[in-house]
C-alpha cells in the first residue's frame, strides 16, 4: 500500500518542475551574491559597506586564512586596539578618496571590523551580564523575574570567549536555503505542492468511495498515506539541503568554522551577527545539526496539517490556499503591526517561525510556565508536539467517519 | 449468511432518498429494480459501509456491519455506479493497490490479480496506462477491482452501464456463475441483466420498497395485462396520453403498440406474453430501457 501511495505523490510532474527551479534559484543566487564583492567597483564596495557592514566575500584564494593566523580566534584587548587603529587609517584613505583598494587590503578591512565589532560584542554581554545580577540582587527571589534572570546570567556564564574572528562565512548560508524566509517559502511551496493533494484527489478522481469499502480504507491506508507523505518530505528536505551544503562548500572553498562558537555566525548578506546575545554554548556544527533537526520536525508537523486540511477540504487548490493562509499567516500579521497580545503569542508560535528556526536560538527568550522560566523553543516544540499529535488523531477519526454521498 | 437489512433510511436535508427499507437477503443474486432517483445508490453505499443510515441498521448474521467494521468490509466487494480511477496506474498497479487495502497477502495477490484480469478480460491491457482505457475498460476493471478478495457479499451498482452486449453477456455469466454461495446485490434499469440470474426482484420506488418476490411471481402479477395494438399515427398521441405505452413498433400495417392496463385498453387488443420490461412499466409508470 505504501509503496502505491509513495508512486501516487512521486508521480506528480509538478514537484519535480518547481524543486528544479528551486535548485535553479538556489544556483543563481549562489553565483551572484557570493562572487559578488570580489568584482566589485571601489565605489560600490564602499557603499556596501556604509550600509550592511563588512560585506559578503569568500574564503577561496587564502587572503583570509592569512587573515585568519593574524587575527583568528577570541578577542583580546591588543586584537581589538589594532584593529581599530587599522580601520581608521583605511577609512582615511577612503574618504580622501585615494587608490583603490586592493582585493587583499578590502578582506583586511573586513576582518578589522569583524574584530572591532566583536570587541563591541564582548561588551555588551558583560553588559548584559551585569544588568542581570542586578536585577537578581534587587528583586525577590521567589519572583519569576529573579528566576528568568538567574536562568538567564547561568546559561551566558557557561559561554567563553565566544566572540571573535573565525573563518565561518561558509555556514552561515548552509542553515537556509538562501535565507531563513526563503527556506520556509520553497520548502512549504514543495509541502504543500507534494501533500495537499493526498486526500483530496481521491475525493475529486471519485475514487474514495472504492477505498472506504476495502477492509484497510479506513485505517491503515491513513497509515500509508502518512508514511509515503513523510518519505516524500525527507527527500525533498534532505536533496535541497545537500545542494544547499555542496553549494556553500564550493563557493566557499572549505568548511573551516564548524567547530566556531555561533555567536560569531554572520547574517546572510554581511558579516554583522544577530547571535551576539544567544545564551547557548554551541559550535557552529552543532547548531547546524540542531537547526535542520528542528526544521526538518517544523516540516513534519506542517505535513500533518497539510494532509488533515487536504481531507477535510477536499480540494487541492482549496487545500493549497489554506494551508499557504496558516503559514502566511504570522508575516501578513507583521505587516499589518498585529504583533501584540494574543497576535505576539501566534505569531511566535506558529509554523512559520518554526521552520524558519533562526529566531528561536539568537537571544536568550523565555515564558512563565507556572511560575517558571522555560525557553522560548522548548515550549515551542512542546506545543507543536501536542499540537500535531491532536491533528494525527483527528485525521485518524475523520477519515474513519468519512461519508461518500454524492 | 444472513444479511439483514432493517428499517434503513437515508434522510439528505428534508428529502428521504431511502425511507424504512427492510429486507433480508440470504445467498443468490438480487435485482434491485427502480427508476432514476429511486435511491438505488444511495442504499447500496449503507451496505458499502461507506455511507452511514440516518434511521435503522443493517446486520450481517445479527452483528451490525458498522460495528464489524474492517472485518465486514473484508467480505465486501463494491462497485460503485460512479468512480473515478488513477490515470497513471496500469491495470496491474490498480489490482495490486486494491489487493493491498483488501489486505490480500503479496504473493497470493499477483496471481489473483491476474485471475481477475482474465475474467474481465483485460488480460492483454493489464500493462496499459488507465488513462488509456476506454469507458467501458474501465468499468471492466473496477468489477474486476470487487472481486479480488472474493467477496462473500458483492454490491454491484450499475454494473453493466457502458459495456457492450457481449461483455454484459459474460458479466452476466459471471455472476450466475459465482452467486452460489454469496449474496450479489445489484442494481440495474436493463431487465435483460437478472432476467434468468435473479433469485429476487426488489422494486424500489421514491426510497421505498414496494415489492419483493421473485422473477416468476412479478411475471404472474402483470399476466393477462399486457396487451398489444395496432393503431395509426393519428391515434398514437391519445393511446400515449391514456396508457403505459411499451414498445412501439411501425409495420406494414400500422405502428404496432404494447400496452400494460389491468383491463382491455381497446378493442382490438390482444394478450400477449408478459415479460419483466412489463413489469417494470407496471410499477414504475415508465418505459424500461430496452436494450440487447
Ligand atoms: N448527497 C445528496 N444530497 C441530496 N440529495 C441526494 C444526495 N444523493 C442523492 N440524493 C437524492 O436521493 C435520491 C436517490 O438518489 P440515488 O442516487 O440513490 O438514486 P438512484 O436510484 O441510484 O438513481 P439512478 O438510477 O439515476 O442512479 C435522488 O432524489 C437524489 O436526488
Ligand atoms: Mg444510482
Amino acid at each position: 500500500m505504501y509503496r502505491h501511495e509513495l508512486f501516487k505523490v512521486f508521480t506528480r510532474k509538478n514537484i519535480y518542475i518547481v524543486f528544479f527551479l528551486v535548485v535553479l534559484t538556489m544556483v543563481y543566487i549562489d553565483k551572484n551574491y557570493i562572487s559578488q564583492t570580489e568584482t566589485m567597483e571601489e565605489d560600490e564596495y564602499v557603499e556596501l559597506f556604509e550600509e550592511r557592514g563588512a560585506p559578503v566575500t569568500t574564503m577561496k584564494n587564502g587572503v583570509y586564512e592569512k587573515l585568519f593566523d593574524e587575527w583568528g580566534g577570541p578577542v583580546t584587548e591588543d586584537k581589538i586596539s589594532l584593529a581599530t587603529e587599522k580601520m581608521q587609517k583605511i577609512d582615511e584613505k577612503l574618504v580622501e578618496g585615494t587608490p583603490s583598494l586592493t582585493p587583499e587590503e578590502k578582506a583586511a578591512h573586513n576582518v578589522h571590523f569583524i574584530v572591532a565589532n566583536a570587541g563591541q560584542h564582548e561588551i555588551s554581554l558583560q553588559e548584559r551580564k551585569e544588568s542581570l545580577q542586578s536585577k537578581i540582587d534587587d528583586v525577590d527571589d521567589q519572583s519569576y523575574a529573579y528566576k528568568e534572570a538567574e536562568k538567564e546570567l547561568s546559561m551566558l556564564e557557561q559561554l567563553d570567549d565566544t566572540h571573535g574572528f573565525y573563518l565561518i562565512r561558509a555556514w552561515r548560508g548552509m542553515f537556509d536555503l538562501i535565507e531563513p524566509f526563503m527556506s520556509v517559502i520553497l520548502l512549504s511551496t514543495l509541502i504543500l505542492l507534494g501533500l495537499t493533494p493526498v486526500f483530496a484527489e481521491e475525493h475529486s478522481q471519485r475514487t474514495l468511495g472504492l477505498i472506504l469499502a476495502t477492509k484497510h480504507g479506513k485505517g491503515k491506508l491513513v497509515t500509508a498515506k502518512i508514511m509515503a507523505s513523510l518519505t516524500y518530505i525527507g527527500v525533498v528536505f534532505s536533496s535541497l539541503h545537500l545542494v544547499n551544503f555542496f553549494l556553500h562548500w564550493l563557493s566557499y572553498g572549505g568548511l573551516q568554522g564548524w567547530n566556531a562558537p555561533i555567536q560569531s555566525l554572520p547574517i546572510s548578506t554581511s558579516f554583522n551577527t544577530l547571535y551576539e546575545l544567544s545564551p547557548f554554548a554551541w559550535d557552529v556544527w552543532q547548531y547546524y545539526a540542531i537547526t535542520l533537526s528542528i526544521q526538518f520536525l517544523a516540516c513534519v508537523a506542517l505535513a500533518f496539517l497539510v494532509l488533515l486540511i487536504s481531507m477535510l477540504v477536499k480540494n487541492v487548490m482549496f487545500a493549497f490556499f489554506i494551508s499557504g493562509a496558516v503559514i502566511g499567516a504570522p508575516f501578513m500579521f507583521r505587516i499589518l503591526s498585529l504583533d501584540q497580545g494574543i497576535f505576539k503569542y501566534i505569531n511566535s508560535f506558529s509554523y512559520l517561525e518554526f521552520m524558519k528556526v533562526d529566531n528561536l536560538f539568537q537571544e536568550f527568550i523565555a515564558y512563565n510556565v507556572f511560575g517558571y522560566p522555560v525557553l522560548y523553543p522548548l515550549i515551542l516544540l512542546f506545543i507543536f508536539v501536542i499540537l500535531t499529535a491532536l491533528i494525527v488523531f483527528f485525521t485518524y477519526n475523520r477519515f474513519r467517519q468519512q461519508q461518500v454521498n454524492e | 449468511m444472513r444479511l439483514l437489512i432493517d428499517n434503513v433510511s437515508k434522510k439528505f436535508k428534508d428529502k428521504w432518498a431511502i425511507k424504512y427499507f427492510s429486507a433480508e437477503l440470504t445467498e443468490g443474486v438480487y435485482a434491485l429494480l427502480g427508476p432514476n432517483g429511486a435511491g438505488k445508490t444511495t442504499l447500496m453505499r449503507m451496505l458499502a459501509d461507506i455511507s452511514m443510515p440516518s434511521t435503522g441498521r443493517i446486520l450481517l448474521n445479527d452483528k451490525d456491519i458498522s460495528l464489524m467494521g474492517d472485518d465486514y468490509r473484508d467480505i465486501l466487494g463494491y462497485l460503485p455506479q460512479e468512480f473515478g480511477l488513477y490515470k497513471n496506474f496500469t491495470a496491474v498497479r490498480f489490482l495490486m493497490y486494491f489487493a493491498s487495502l483488501k489486505g490480500l497477502d503479496k504473493k497470493f495477490a499477483i496471481d489473483k490479480v491476474e485471475e481477475v484480469l482474465d475474467l474481465v478480460n483485460l488480460t492483454k491491457d493489464r500493462k496499459r496506462k488507465i488513462g488509456t482505457f476506454s469507458g467501458g475498460m474501465k468499468r471492466r476493471l473496477g468489477i474486476a477491482q470487487a472481486l479480488l478478495n472474493d467477496p462473500k457479499i458483492l454490491i454491484v451498482d450499475e454494473p453493466t452501464a457502458g459495456l457492450d452486449p457481449q461483455e454484459r453477456i459474460r458479466f452476466r455469466n459471471l455472476l450466475s456463475e459465482i452467486a452460489g454461495d454469496r449474496i450479489v446485490f445489484l442494481s440495474t434499469h436493463i431487465v435483460s441483466d437478472i432476467e434468468y440470474i435473479a433469485k429476487e426482484v426488489l422494486l424500489l420506488k421514491q426510497g421505498e420498497l414496494i415489492q419483493r418476490s421473485t422473477l416468476g411471481n412479478l411475471l404472474e402479477q402483470v399476466k393477462g395485462k399486457v396487451w398489444s395494438v395496432n393503431v395509426t399515427q393519428a391515434v398514437l398521441p391519445e393511446i400515449q396520453r391514456q396508457f403505459k405505452i411499451g414498445n412501439i413498433q411501425r409495420n406494414e400495417s400500422g405502428i404496432e403498440c404494447r400496452i400494460v392496463h389491468d383491463e382491455k385498453p381497446v378493442e382490438n387488443a390482444v394478450a400477449v406474453h408478459a415479460t419483466l420490461e412489463d413489469v417494470y412499466l407496471y410499477f414504475f409508470d415508465k418505459g424500461a430501457i430496452k436494450d440487447v
